[in-house]
């Protein structure tokens, strides 16, 4: 069965002529759109023909075009701060730094106990009211302790004294008894090469002729290295800060354990307890592993 | 992805993507949280991206880890909410890229994002629509309205006559 079909008439718009435009006739608002696509490469065809015939027209339009050429942003030198902590370790470096972990926290427990102890301590007193000179400083000068080297029971006669030089560790010699002498040397008079066997025989052998160990003048020495290190870090902080900087046990071991957060990227810290005057009391070290705290000797620094 | 490869990936595009994001929130604390983040993500799926493919999928995570932030944050607003006659102030005797880069941060975050990532990066019109989760089209439409508009605030600060 058939249905009716609607046939369209051919009515013709009268006026259409009106609504044809040229490209000339594009507005400002849309000229740039196409300007903005053709600087981007992205006009082709015939859409790229209107465009062109368009600046040919109107040398206006041309450099309107040609102006989005230059809207190009250039990215600045910004770098990403976080980066480092974003980097990944193998399974194999991550298994080689739990392992290390442990021996450098020991390390660094070592430098802690080191700087802190006795030896660190008389380092500091060295330190304190001294100016910094260039000349380096005698063996005698040091007042640290001496380990002991030997005990001989000697008698000491009026008619062949033994003359041991009086030093500050001296002092504690005459607490002895008369019949004991307590022979102490200094640690450098350890080390072979710059101290010959005279220079601590003499008490220990009085027929020998006795030394005074203020003659002992080694070039360098491991103590007057030390010092010297003491010194120039004192000397540094100081022209650093533009005050007198006094380098203690407390700064250097911090500075080991600084060291070693910025070169493995780990978390350990080291923080001085204080007491309400601001004396140290304690050192504070704590890290993800491990954790203690060192109470300070008052004659500690 | 090998661990070395993700540390590459670190390496070779992680400024890239915090200058993309730094200059599409102008906040450095928040773009480093959202490049952590972004990283972070990588790392949990490390082993199912292809290396060839991780760029487009970081800027794409951060993109989106962005958007998520500029949601969040009525602080960030577009270029609807400034007055003309503040927007278009103190420009002259400027170099170029500044002006522009402060022009873009009038734009709308959409529009801000895409150019940035056409100039700063290179991407194509389809590769911008795969980070961005936009049409091709929408790609274009952004990229040259956000041209005018930078256009526009050259002229109208007298950088350009």
């Amino acid at each position: 069965m058939d249905f009716p079909r609607l046939t369209p008439p051919d009515d013709r718009m009268p006026s259409d002529r009106r609504l044809y435009r040229r490209p000339e006739e594009l507005t400002d608002d849309q000229f740039d759109m196409l300007a903005a696509a053709w600087a981007e490469g992205a006009l082709t065809g015939e859409a790229l023909a209107e465009l062109e015939s368009v600046m040919t027209a109107s040398p206006g339009r041309r450099d309107r075009a040609g102006s989005f050429r230059n809207i190009r942003l250039v990215p600045d030198n910004e770098s990403w701060p976080g980066m480092r902590s974003a980097f990944r370790l193998s399974p194999a470096l991550t298994a080689f730094r739990r392992s290390a972990i442990p021996a450098l926290l020991a390390v660094a427990a070592m430098v802690v106990i080191i700087i802190y102890g006795p030896a660190g301590a008389k380092l500091k007193t060295i330190n304190a009211g001294r100016t910094v000179t260039g000349n380096a400083m005698t063996v005698a000068e040091i007042p640290a302790s001496a380990p002991i080297i030997a005990v001989k029971r000697i008698t000491v006669t009026p008619v062949q004294p033994v003359p041991v030089e009086q030093t500050p560790v001296a002092e504690a010699r005459e607490e002895a008894a008369e019949a004991s002498e307590v022979i102490r040397v200094k640690p450098l008079a350890l080390t072979y090469s710059h101290v010959s066997a005279s220079s601590v025989a003499p008490a220990v052998n009085p027929v020998m002729t006795p030394i005074s160990i203020r003659d002992i003048q080694p070039a360098r020495t491991l103590q007057e290295e030390k010092n010297w290190m003491f010194r120039s870090m004192s000397f540094l902080a100081g022209a650093v800060t533009g005050k007198e900087k006094e380098v203690n046990g407390y700064m250097i071991a911090n500075g080991c354990i600084t060291g070693i957060n910025n070169i493995l990227g780990w978390n350990m810290e080291l923080e001085q307890v204080s007491n309400k005057s601001g004396e140290p009391v304690a050192v504070t070290f704590s890290s993800s592993l491990l954790s203690f705290t060192k109470p300070l000797n008052k004659n500690t620094p | 992805m090998t661990v070395k490869e993700y540390n590459n990936a670190v390496r070779e595009f992680g400024d890239h993507i915090y200058r993309f994001i730094l200059r599409s929130i102008k906040d450095s604390h928040r773009a480093d949280d959202i490049v952590q983040d972004t990283y972070e993500k990588l790392w949990r799926c490390v082993t199912e991206i292809k290396y060839g493919a991780v760029k487009a999928w970081l800027f794409s995570t951060a993109y989106n880890r962005m958007i998520d932030v500029i949601r969040k944050d009525s602080r960030l607003v577009g270029i609807e909410y400034y007055d003309d006659s503040t927007l278009y102030a103190e420009e002259n005797g400027s170099d170029l890229n500044e002006v522009l880069h402060r022009a873009l941060e009038r734009l709308p975050a959409v529009q801000r994002s895409v150019i940035l990532l056409r100039d700063y990066e290179g991407y194509n019109y389809r590769e911008i629509g795969e980070i961005t989760g936009l049409s091709e089209a929408q790609v274009k439409t952004y990229i040259f309205r956000g041209r005018v508009a930078l256009r526009n605030y050259l002229v109208k600060t007298s950088v350009w006559q």
